[in-house]
């Protein structure tokens, strides 16, 4: 039985895609525009014959107008390198929604990239650093990626060192799937998506509970990394002064992606993953319509 | 500026009692968080297990103490007086002997009323006054330090009285816009428009209620003990000269009479039964004299000597001595009437009288006070005595019994039968009317007499100023005669007042009860104008409930 965060997922990815329109890719044969001259019957350039060109190119029609044989140059179209990065941190199951939702959207990318001829790969980061996990069988319904998620869990978040472990491929489409809730600057985590000519997007999936918790009062808090307890007496002021923080921690994380780049949208997780992408993802650039 | 409902400053309290419940540590609510970094570590990071919490200064609770503190202040009503409001407070203190054994708790009870009640006006004007309608006006003036000082002046030391005339005449003095207040020690019923100050409370009291004393010296007097409890007292003699009797202590059950009885020493006059001392002091001394009564001297006339009714009535008068001629003697008993002497004279059987016949009437005459002469019988009448006379016993239209005027020079008791034709011999009212015109006769003459007497007893001693009492406080004391010139000052009367009203040492009905708040809560009004913000914070008082609530209502809403 398909979950339904597949089925979410499945729906979504009949109206979005990953940004494969916005640039060009390098990899195998595929059917997004290549960086060079290719197969496809989409004309690019004029040159002149070489000795060793394919005759099949030569353009007739110039050569019966000049004499001059030239070859015709066609676009090349190839196959985006999709490379998915899930943060394993406790944070991303911080609540069912929350959960769910990183679950769709860690489905849709897969999806997206197998719908759009992208090759696409997965990895979780844990504790002992990024772990492969199979696209195939996720989308089979036969991989839930939280078994994954929980066995290999961060506890204290995803940390530079561990995403610049990932083997991205060059030129790559590098998707982050993180709730970026971790106190290293967001530069240090953002510069390996944009290294190595690769084009980088961050999906941060997010919850009204960390946005506007309903704390107030006398609070014995847990901390979900690492378990750690601590005492806190929550009014309005404070209430206050932590909403003014969190605005400006993801403040500060769409700034260093702009600086490199990077697509970046906060997916809430109460919404409907359609509206989300529609109002959130979209307008950033890191989804576009399918049509 | 004063309240008139004092009371409602109660609600104050609810400042610590909101001040408590913020500094009562809540019960800290477990969540898991994943953005603790966001949330800067607090300065005052509560520890677990302390049951207080340092007071932090909210919204809610600024708005909640400033709810209470309105609150008391609308309740309290506070009002302003008039600057020329006066009122007119009447004390009637109560003097009776009870009040006594609380004459150190009236100055401070009386101050804490007075000031509130000098506060109902501007000006307020103090009439002190005594139960006892014989006392004048103890204070008026408009200091209430000095109208307290002379409510605490007067001894209490009289018997149970009726204050109710004290109690009309301060009612008239007060005029309706005052206050009379009667201050005693017990919750006493009032009349309309005396308000009642008790500054009493229950007491235990063993005291002396009675003694019985004989010309031979022997003495039984009672021990009362008024308390609901066992008590236990000690109890001797103290006799002329300071020394002490042997101590005795009487085991006492729940208001019992108990006696203690003893013998005067040989040629001793007086002594003093002492009683260990208690909250109430006036019974607990009995001063005693060994009583001696005044010498009657009595004349019998030689016709009547023989007489036998006659010789068993002298001998039946108490300290009497028979003188052989009429003029030293106090009472001449004669069948011819002495008019300068005090006499009793038998008429004897007139020439030709007929039986009087008719119903027995006895004029209304302290002689002859509550005296029953029916069955007695008479079968001849005398002749009317000369002289001005009116009678005391009537059969029919014939006088038996008559008395001489008061206009006369001495005293005269006519019986107009002949005793030896009559059965008076065994008629009581006729031998108790005898005995009462020769005590009468006694008492009038200027004579030493000892006895023991009730204190503020009214006394009848000849020879001395009319209307002597006896000393309010138990004593010994002496009445001399009026002195005329170089002569006077005689010894007349040598007595010992004990203290005798057993309701008054009864002091288990004794309890406190001050002056209600609506005793003057109405001459405020008058006197007074009221807060002219009250409208606007009453609105203030809702407006913080409902902000109050909405502060309160907020977080748990989030939840």
């Amino acid at each position: 039985m398909t979950p339904a965060w597949m089925e979410s997922a499945r729906g979504a990815a009949g109206y979005f895609r990953l940004p494969f329109r916005s640039r060009t890719w390098s990899g195998r044969v595929g059917s997004w525009a290549g960086k060079g001259s290719g197969g496809s019957i989409d004309f690019q350039d004029h040159r002149p014959y070489v000795p060793g060109d394919d005759p099949r190119h030569v353009d007739w029609q110039a050569y019966a107008r000049t004499g001059h044989y030239v070859m015709k140059l066609y676009r090349e179209e190839v196959s985006p390198a999709v490379d998915l990065v899930l943060d394993g941190s406790r944070s991303m199951s911080f609540d069912e929604s929350k959960k769910r939702r990183t679950l769709e959207l860690f489905a849709f990318v897969l999806l997206s990239a197998r719908t759009n001829q992208g090759a696409a790969r997965a990895w979780i980061l844990g504790e002992d650093g990024p772990s492969p996990a199979s696209p195939a069988l996720v989308l089979e319904g036969r991989l839930d990626p939280f078994d994954l998620v929980d066995s290999r869990a961060l506890a204290g978040g995803v940390g530079a060192a561990t995403l610049g472990a990932v083997p991205f491929r060059p030129g790559s489409l590098r998707v982050l799937l993180t709730d970026a809730l971790f106190p290293d600057p967001p530069e240090a985590m953002v510069r390996p998506l944009a290294a190595g000519r690769g084009r980088g997007v961050v999906l941060a999936p997010s919850a009204r509970s960390e946005s506007s918790p309903d704390w107030m009062g006398a609070m014995d808090f847990e901390d979900c990394e690492t378990g750690a307890r601590r005492l806190e007496r929550i009014d309005e002021t404070r209430l206050a002064d932590y909403g003014a923080r969190y605005r400006n921690h993801f403040d500060q994380w769409r700034a260093a992606c702009r600086r490199y780049g990077i697509a970046f949208a906060r997916i809430p997780s109460e919404e409907e993953l359609m509206q989300a992408l529609r109002e959130r993802a979209l307008p950033e650039g890191v989804v576009e319509p399918c049509r | 500026m004063s309240f008139a409902y004092p009371l409602g400053l109660l609600t104050l309290l609810g400042v610590p009692a909101v001040l408590a419940i913020h500094l009562l540590r809540v019960r800290a609510r477990r969540l898991p968080a994943s953005t603790l970094f966001l949330l800067p570590v607090s300065e005052v990071l509560t520890e677990a297990g302390r049951r207080f919490d340092r007071l932090r200064p909210t919204s809610l609770l600024w708005v909640q103490l400033a709810a209470v503190a309105l609150l008391a202040w609308i309740l309290a009503e506070p009002r302003w007086l008039r600057e020329d409001s006066t009122r007119r407070v009447v004390l009637v203190v109560d003097v009776s002997a009870s009040m006594s054994a609380f004459e150190n708790a009236l100055p401070e009870a009386l101050r804490g009323n007075l000031d509130r009640l000098g506060r109902a006006a501007s000006r307020t004007e103090w009439v002190v006054l005594a139960s006892d309608p014989r006392e004048k006006t103890l204070y008026s003036g408009s200091s209430a330090e000095e109208a307290i000082a002379a409510a605490a002046s007067l001894p209490a030391r009289l018997p149970r009285h009726d204050e109710a005339p004290v109690l009309a005449t301060a009612r008239s003095i007060a005029s309706p816009a005052g206050l009379v207040v009667y201050l005693t020690d017990h919750a006493a019923p009032t009349p309309p428009g005396v308000e009642l100050l008790s500054v009493g409370s229950p007491l235990a009291n063993v005291g002396f209620a009675g003694v019985e004393v004989t010309e031979e010296g022997s003495y039984r007097a009672i021990v009362k003990t008024s308390s609901g409890n066992r008590e236990r007292r000690q109890w001797w003699v103290e006799r002329e000269g300071g020394s002490k009797g042997a101590v005795e202590t009487l085991d006492l059950a729940p208001f019992q009479l108990a006696f203690v009885s003893g013998e005067f020493e040989a040629d001793e006059e007086r002594l003093i039964l002492v009683l260990e001392g208690d909250g109430f002091t006036l019974d607990d001394r009995l001063p005693l004299v060994r009583p001696r009564p005044k010498l009657l001297r009595v004349y019998v006339a030689p016709e009547l000597s023989t007489n036998r009714f006659v010789g068993r009535f002298v001998e039946s008068l108490a300290s009497v001595e028979r003188v052989s001629a009429s003029e030293s003697a106090d009472l001449v008993v004669a069948r011819i009437r002495d008019p300068s002497r005090p006499s009793i004279v038998f008429l004897p059987p007139a020439a030709g009288s007929v039986s009087p016949a008719g119903a027995l009437t006895a004029e209304k005459d302290a002689l002859t006070d509550g005296l029953s002469f029916q069955g007695l019988l008479v079968r001849a009448s005398g002749p009317a005595p000369a002289g001005a006379h009116r009678a005391l016993l009537w059969q029919g239209k014939e006088a038996l019994v008559l008395v001489a005027e008061s206009g006369s020079a001495s005293p005269g008791l006519v019986v107009r039968f002949p005793l030896e034709s009559s059965n008076a011999d065994r008629v009581p009212a006729f031998v108790l009317l005898l005995h009462r015109f020769a005590e009468s006769v006694r008492s009038s003459v200027v004579g030493f007499e000892q006895r023991n007497v009730e204190a503020n007893q009214l006394l009848h001693v000849a020879g001395s100023n009319s209307g002597d009492r006896a000393p309010s406080e138990p004593g010994f004391f002496d009445v001399r005669s009026v002195p005329h010139g170089r002569n006077g000052g005689e010894l007349l009367f040598r007595g010992a007042a004990r203290f005798a009203d057993v309701r008054e040492s009864d002091l288990t009905r004794a309890a406190p009860r001050g002056l209600g708040a609506e005793v003057d809560r109405e001459v405020l009004r008058r006197n007074s104008l009221p807060d002219p913000l009250r409208s606007l914070w009453i609105v203030t008082l809702v407006g913080l409930v409902v902000g109050a609530s909405a502060l309160q209502e907020g977080p748990n809403r989030k939840r």
